[in-house]
């Protein structure tokens, strides 16, 4: 398809697009969501279905010295006993993501390492010894509770600082000769761009006594930085340190899956989640080749990260498990975890050191970041991991260097919950609030004067969006602007600590500014989508087949929305066939069927292009049957016309079109850049992130109690264009909301002398209610600059991760006190001298 | 750890308390074919069952008024064991009247209303999210008043009326088109939830101000914080009901 095909939209005004950006529709899926139909994972059921539980470490690291399951076994109504001696379950040790199995995009590495079910456990919580299926889960926890253990208990660590000490408990203690840094020479050395990016790895690590904990070592250094002379260009510094608590990665859904073998010998599934399980590694969990599962996806009670859940564990344990367990009574089994089972945690665990230099009129000369985090996933790029990657995305600051330690501790897997740019938002937002108070200004004109891109001003960013045909927009002055006048921001604003309010509480705020940046599924290289769809008529309606892609942006309609648009079909007559599906078309990614928008957005092109396909292939059966030509057809409502007498039309439904279909399994990446901006590979960054966005939250904080109350939040995005209103500003509200409960209130709380989690249960873990948080002001601001068809960007993330940012620097401004992560009365009272 | 010691220090959940208490409930009254079933409102319940081969029939009386049904069992019954001491635990016929059927079901003692309306009658719109009665997924609505199903145990029902979300639906409820339209849900799974609660809301207070509706809805948690949109939906709810 020629490039000029990717760029039609660029001549279609808004107020042309029919499906597109129209208020009032319907998702797709609210019927089944609001009548109790929708069938989620825990919800299927089959004829003659077994229950299953897996038994849980109650140890941060322990070995089974024994095991005696034969009460278990004895007991009436249990069906199997699945031990971790069965000859079924694979003695290897999974170590993530195996090279073998995505070689371009995950590390050998990828999550810490663990056994399908072994005998030994890194975490309390982790699934081991034994699983059993039973008549019901009354059985099987009845029966879970006669097996006898005798466990060797081991020595852990749970905080990051420790486990780098000398002499720390060794946290995978069978590894003697693991590499830690080999997962990045494999995984950076093709992912960054060598011209604006370089990375070390830290040597001689090798026969240290503090080693053993040591996942990797890297210092990321943005091209041209000179720490010294940017440091010396400065008029002060300002050197400070942050904490971020552990929040809890939790599904709504408490996971459940279903297996269940074909006489033909194939592993059928049912699993909810985000995206298309990634079969290659269940195929080396349960011994059969990928092409023998028959993957299905039910609704997915809310996934935030993580992908699939064959990258966490415990969770990832339930396929190979239920598969064994299924095999072994010739039933279908359902592996159902408790609610404290599911573990998982956003990444950005552990302790930031930072210095920052600064001139006395708000530009940041350089950056200095030394970070120790917990055990993270290896993906996106290296200043993830460091906290750098905003201030190259979206900054002109031209020395930015960071160095980050990663290590492993008796704890589940960290990744990525909406998501694992929380980090660089985080540290973004720390320096613009400490700049901004050292120098007397807001956090708005910090982002103004250091706006730009890998180091460059805007000048930069402008030359690439006149070099492809990218609309040049203000896009940071707008959202700002937006968002101040929505909050009366100038006349509020006050230094830090001088809020002090008639009712006696402290007014605070916070303004984030950043860039809706893409991540995950985008179009970027190595991370772009493959995507297979399949799209077909008849009897006047378009029926698209394809995985569904879902965590709740609502794909499905939107997907809709763009085929009645390119194809001139009302939006009623496309619909999504067969939306319970997994089609796993690109078993080696990750990236063909993530739910989240950016996902939607860089698949989108997927769609144009197959709806075009159909179209043409319509207009050319139509024009033989019309006796014209296809050039003198077009599409418009469901009807065949003739351009040059509109009036002249048949119904699409009225041509036997029957059996009409268009196939496609494109790569997103090859569209957008050789398609859409004509860019050679690879393509600057900087096509990605030159969109920007601004929340503010406005605080009262009761110097009493140490009670923060938001009394106001603000959400000004530019979404580029957004294909469904309704379900954007879903994405802005919502994730607001969540990024200010996760700053705010969330946090895994562990006992140190056991190191077990003490609420993982939601009566003591708290999230933001209605009553905490009933309202976002959302501002959508449309540049039309975005990285999708119409010019659209995902933004679903962008809002969640910014607010997991504000807080802090929310209770700072009412206070003149920092507190760490997340900001509960008890930190706030201590802050303040008062506990 | 010996394996004494694990199970004491086992976490027992709020729920699982309940359940255990409800196995000791029953296995004391369901030994016979008189069933006294404390009911929420103090009211009590008396129900007669008795059973030949696979039928039951049960008589049940409640606020004086006696109704009898007849229900066919499809299913064998279950032996299992209860708590650490190994013994029989019978099951019950409970009646319970959803979204305006009288049903009949034959449950254990240890059985949660959530478990009886996803499992045995197929009603999964009260979703199980918390196990612990802290979020508000599995609300139903029951003699008018929202209640937490993961938290009741199904035989504490018998007698009562209970709506759930489908019943809602199938009435063509106002709140069910509102929450439609107001785009209420982006997982989904909270949503049955939320219109239960909703519409036990509106049941009381046909006009409810956004403030009430907050208080109302509060007990409800959202992952995905759909929280703002809620309340335009149960004031569009309201307007069409002849509320504000």
């Amino acid at each position: 398809m020629p490039a000029s095909d990717y760029q039609y939209w660029l001549g279609k005004e808004k107020e042309d697009l029919k499906a597109i950006s129209v208020r009032g529709i319907h998702r797709r899926d609210a019927d089944d969501k609001t009548t109790g139909k929708g069938v989620y994972g825990r919800d299927v059921k089959l004829p003659g279905m077994l229950y299953a539980r897996v038994m849980m470490c109650p140890h941060a690291h322990a070995k089974i010295k024994s095991l005696d399951t034969s009460a278990a076994e004895a007991l009436p109504g249990v069906r199997a006993v699945l031990r971790y001696d069965d000859p079924m379950v694979p003695p290897r040790i999974i170590h993530g993501w195996d090279p073998d199995v995505a070689p371009h995009i995950f590390s050998p590495n990828y999550t810490m390492p663990t056994y399908t079910l072994g005998h030994e456990a890194f975490y309390e919580g982790a699934p081991l010894g034994v699983a059993i299926a039973a008549d019901d889960l009354d059985i099987a926890d009845e029966a879970m509770d006669l097996v006898k253990v005798e466990w060797e208990v081991k020595d852990f660590v749970i905080d990051v600082e420790k486990a780098l000490e000398p002499g720390a408990p060794h946290v995978y203690d069978y590894m003697t000769s693991f590499d830690p840094n080999a997962l990045v020479k494999y995984r950076y050395a093709s992912s960054i761009t060598p011209e604006t990016e370089t990375i070390e790895i830290a040597p001689g690590w090798e026969g240290k006594e503090n080693a053993n904990n040591i996942k990797k070592d890297l210092t990321f250094t943005l091209a041209g930085t000179d720490l010294e002379a940017g440091f010396a260009a400065a008029d002060d510094t300002i050197e400070f340190s942050f904490r971020k608590a552990e929040v809890w990665g939790f599904s709504p859904e408490i996971l459940s899956t279903v297996c269940r073998w074909t006489d033909d010998g194939m592993l059928e599934f049912w699993q909810g989640g985000e995206a298309v399980p990634t079969l290659a590694i269940y195929s080396l969990m349960v011994g059969i080749p990928e092409d023998k599962f028959i993957p299905h996806a039910p609704y997915a009670g809310g996934q935030f990260g993580g992908w699939d859940f064959s990258s966490l564990f415990p969770q990832a344990c339930q396929i190979p498990v239920g598969a064994f367990l299924s095999k072994k009574t010739g039933m279908p089994v359902k592996v159902v975890f408790q609610r404290k089972d599911e573990q998982f945690a956003e990444m950005d665990e552990g302790i930031h050191n930072i210095k920052v230099g600064y001139k006395n009129d708000g530009t940041i000369t350089a950056i200095q970041i030394d970070a120790k985090v917990a055990q993270i996933h290896d993906m996106g790029m290296l200043p993830d991991t460091t906290g750098g990657g905003h201030f190259i995305e979206s900054t002109s600051i031209p020395n930015v260097k960071g160095r980050s330690i990663c290590a492993f501790l008796n704890k589940h897997g960290f990744g990525a919950y909406r998501c694992e740019q929380q980090i660089n938002a985080q540290i973004k937002q720390q320096v613009f609030t400490r700049v901004a108070a050292a120098v007397g200004v807001d956090e708005g004109t910090i982002a103004l004067i250091n706006n730009g891109q890998e180091g460059h001003d805007m000048a930069y960013v402008s030359e690439f969006k006149q070099n492809n045909r990218v609309p040049d927009i203000d896009s940071l002055g707008i959202v700002l602007d937006t968002a101040k006048n929505a909050v009366n921001f100038d006349q509020k604003f006050h230094a830090p600590g001088e809020g002090m309010l008639p009712n006696g509480k402290l007014h605070g705020m916070c303004l984030c500014p950043n860039h809706e940046f893409s991540n995950g599924a985008s179009p970027y290289p190595p991370e772009y989508a493959v995507w297979f769809l399949h799209l077909s008529v008849d009897g006047g309606k378009i029926f698209m087949t394809g995985h569904r892609p879902d965590c709740g942006v609502d794909g499905r309609t939107g997907f809709c929305r763009i085929i009645a648009d390119t194809m001139g079909m009302k939006l009623e007559d496309v619909l999504y066939s067969r939306p319970q599906e997994a089609l796993h078309s690109q078993p080696s990614t990750f990236l063909n069927g993530g739910g989240g928008s950016v996902t939607f957005t860089s698949i989108s092109w997927v769609v144009v292009a197959t709806a075009r396909v159909l179209k043409n292939k319509i207009l050319a059966k139509a024009a033989a049957m019309l006796g014209t030509t296809s050039e003198e057809l077009d599409i418009v409502d469901s009807h065949i016309i003739f351009k040059a007498d509109p009036s002249n039309s048949t119904p699409i439904e009225a041509l036997p079109l029957t059996g009409m279909t268009a196939i496609s399994r494109e790569n997103t990446s090859e569209m957008y850049y050789g398609g859409y901006l004509n860019m050679p590979f690879p393509p600057s960054p900087a096509s990605l992130f030159i969109s920007r966005c601004v929340n503010i939250v406005e605080v009262e904080v009761d110097p009493e109690t140490g009670g923060v109350e938001i009394v106001n939040a603000v959400a000004a995005n530019d979404v580029g264009l957004s294909i469904g209103p309704e379900t954007t500003e879903g994405q802005m509200y919502g994730g607001a909301i969540m990024g200010y409960s996760t700053s705010g209130i969330e946090e895994v709380v562990y006992d140190p002398p056991t190191g077990t989690r003490l609420n993982p249960n939601f009566i003591d873990y708290k999230i933001l209610t209605m009553a905490d948080l009933s309202e976002v002001e959302c501002h959508m601001i449309e540049s039309r600059m975005g990285y999708g068809p119409y010019g659209s960007c995902g933004i679903g993330e962008d809002n969640c991760t910014f607010c997991s940012a504000m807080m802090p620097a929310a209770v700072y401004n009412a206070t003149g006190v920092w507190v760490d992560y997340p900001t509960t009365p008890e930190r706030v009272l201590k802050a303040l001298g008062k506990a | 750890m010996t394996e004494e010691k694990k199970k004491n220090s086992r976490e027992i959940s709020r729920r699982e308390f309940l359940k255990d208490a409800g196995l000791l409930i029953g296995g004391t009254a369901i030994g016979s074919t008189v069933l006294l079933a404390a009911c929420g409102d103090g009211e009590t319940v008396t129900e007669t069952v008795t059973a030949q081969g696979g039928t039951a029939t049960v008589t049940n009386t409640v606020g004086g008024e006696t109704s009898t049904i007849t229900v066919t069992q499809t299913t064998p019954p279950v032996t299992v064991t209860a708590g650490t001491e190994a013994g029989e635990v019978a099951e019950a016929i409970i009646k319970l009247n959803i979204n305006g059927n009288d049903v009949g079901v034959m449950v254990r003692p240890n059985w949660t209303l959530q478990q009886v309306l996803n499992d045995k009658l197929g009603l999964i719109g009260a979703k199980e999210w918390c196990d612990a009665g802290a979020c508000g997924s599995c609300t139903v609505i029951m003699d008018g008043r929202p209640v937490l199903s993961c938290m009741m145990l199904a035989i504490e029902c018998t007698g009562k009326v209970i709506e759930t979300v489908e019943g809602i639906a199938l009435s063509e409820h106002p709140i069910i088109e509102a929450y439609k339209n107001n785009n209420c849900m982006q997982c989904g799974y909270c949503t049955p939830g939320f219109i239960c609660t909703a519409k036990a809301l509106l049941d009381k207070n046909p006009d409810p101000s956004r403030d009430e509706i907050i208080d109302a809805l509060s007990g409800n948690l959202c992952r995905c914080a759909t929280y703002p949109v809620h309340i335009p939906a149960v004031q569009e709810a309201a307007g069409k009901l002849g509320g504000s």
